[in-house]
């Protein structure tokens, strides 16, 4: 039967063992706990030098500091292990990156619609916003691009209040702007137009409005002339319906 | 303690030389237990190594490539009724650190004995 001492030195000994191995690798701290168990077991058992329980307690104080420290060794080569795993992983994922970047870059782009101007979005959301920088004037010697071929709204009008429609002697198309175009924008601009006794238009007054469409719309308008007025009637009004959609037709003539 | 660059500690110079001895009694695989009593027995000292130092010491000797361990058969020690051991081999790497290792050992021997000796 094993002395009190000796069993409880014994059970600080493997209590101090699995102590400072918790949390290492399976491997590692099985073996350190097998080889401990096993250099406990020889003492006891060991019939040339039998060892006191307070020989066993003085053999594991003396040596705690070179328990921590291998323990400290064991970590350290843990984490030198693990930081060579993210180093691995961090360079399939730069290889990855950098694999992806160049399929893009290579592959032919899809083309893209132009970016809404800050103009048009305010207008479109209904806020006041500061109006863009003028375009850089062109210099001398510049090319001149030709641009794509005009699109133009439908525009028709009538007589207001039971008035006849006069005669249009002078017309102008409203163009349906690129911008508009490229994003889809449609809609009916309604707008009234007071024209004197002369045939001009003096005047025209948004009744239905499309902010980005006014704008085209009211400048038609105001250069179209008709026939001058009988003696005595000193003003019309007439209704204007312009159309922006996909109907629209391209064509070079304004005055059609 | 700080080790000097090629040099081992005194430790490690004692176990190489107690292992180095127990092979030149035949014995060719040690385990930790018999290893420290070896040494403590060449060093004439009644405590063993302690369990930390002891088995840091051989860690450390086993990656420097002067000692070599495998793990016991288990059916033996299950057969015996005990745990199994880790068994130590001394490399001949090893068996030149014991010689080389043993002069400065004597002389450090000889210096204590001239000290502790009445003048």
């Amino acid at each position: 039967m094993m002395p009190l001492s000796l069993r409880v030195a014994s059970a600080l000994v493997r209590g101090w063992t699995r102590l400072y191995t918790l949390g290492l690798a399976d491997h590692v701290r099985g073996a350190r706990r097998e080889e401990i168990e096993s250099d406990l077991w020889e003492s006891h058992t060991d019939p040339e030098r039998a060892q006191s329980g307070l020989q066993l307690v003085a053999r594991l104080a003396a040596g705690l500091a070179d328990d921590l420290g291998w323990r400290f060794e064991q970590e350290h080569t843990m984490s030198r292990h693990m930081k060579r795993q993210m180093a691995a992983i961090v360079a399939v994922a730069l290889i990855a990156v950098l694999w992806i970047a160049l399929s893009v870059r290579l592959s032919p782009r899809a083309p893209q619609p132009p970016e809404l101007p800050r103009t048009l979005h305010a207008a479109t959301f209904g806020m006041r916003m500061p109006p863009p920088p003028p375009p850089p004037p062109p210099r001398r010697g510049d090319p001149v691009q030709p641009g794509p071929p005009p699109v133009f709204a439908e525009a028709s009008f009538t007589g207001v209040d039971g008035m006849t429609a006069p005669v249009r002697v002078k017309n102008m198309r409203p163009v349906y702007p690129p911008i508009a175009i490229a994003y889809d924008l449609r809609g009916t601009v309604i707008l009234d137009a007071t024209i004197d006794e002369r045939g001009r238009v003096v005047d025209a007054r948004l009744v239905r409005s499309i902010p980005v469409l006014d704008q085209p719309a009211l400048n038609a308008v105001r250069q179209w002339e008709f026939a001058p007025t009988a003696a005595g009637v000193p003003s019309r009004v007439i209704r204007v319906t312009v159309v922006y959609g996909p109907t629209s037709p391209r064509d070079k003539s304004n005055t059609r | 303690m700080r080790r000097k660059p090629g040099a081992l500690l005194p430790l490690e110079h004692a176990i190489c030389a107690s292992a180095a001895l127990l092979r030149r009694r035949g014995v060719k695989e040690f385990h930790g237990y018999e290893l420290a009593k070896q040494v403590a027995h060449d060093a004439d000292r009644r405590l063993l190594t302690a369990y930390g130092t002891l088995y840091r010491a051989l860690a450390r000797l086993e990656q420097m490539g002067l000692l070599g361990s495998r793990r016991e058969d288990p059916e033996i020690a299950a057969r015996e009724n005990r745990p199994g051991r880790r068994l130590y081999t001394l490399t001949a790497a090893g068996e030149t650190a014991a010689e080389v290792s043993s002069a400065p050992r004597d002389k450090l021997r000889r210096r204590t004995r001239r000290r502790v000796a009445p003048a």
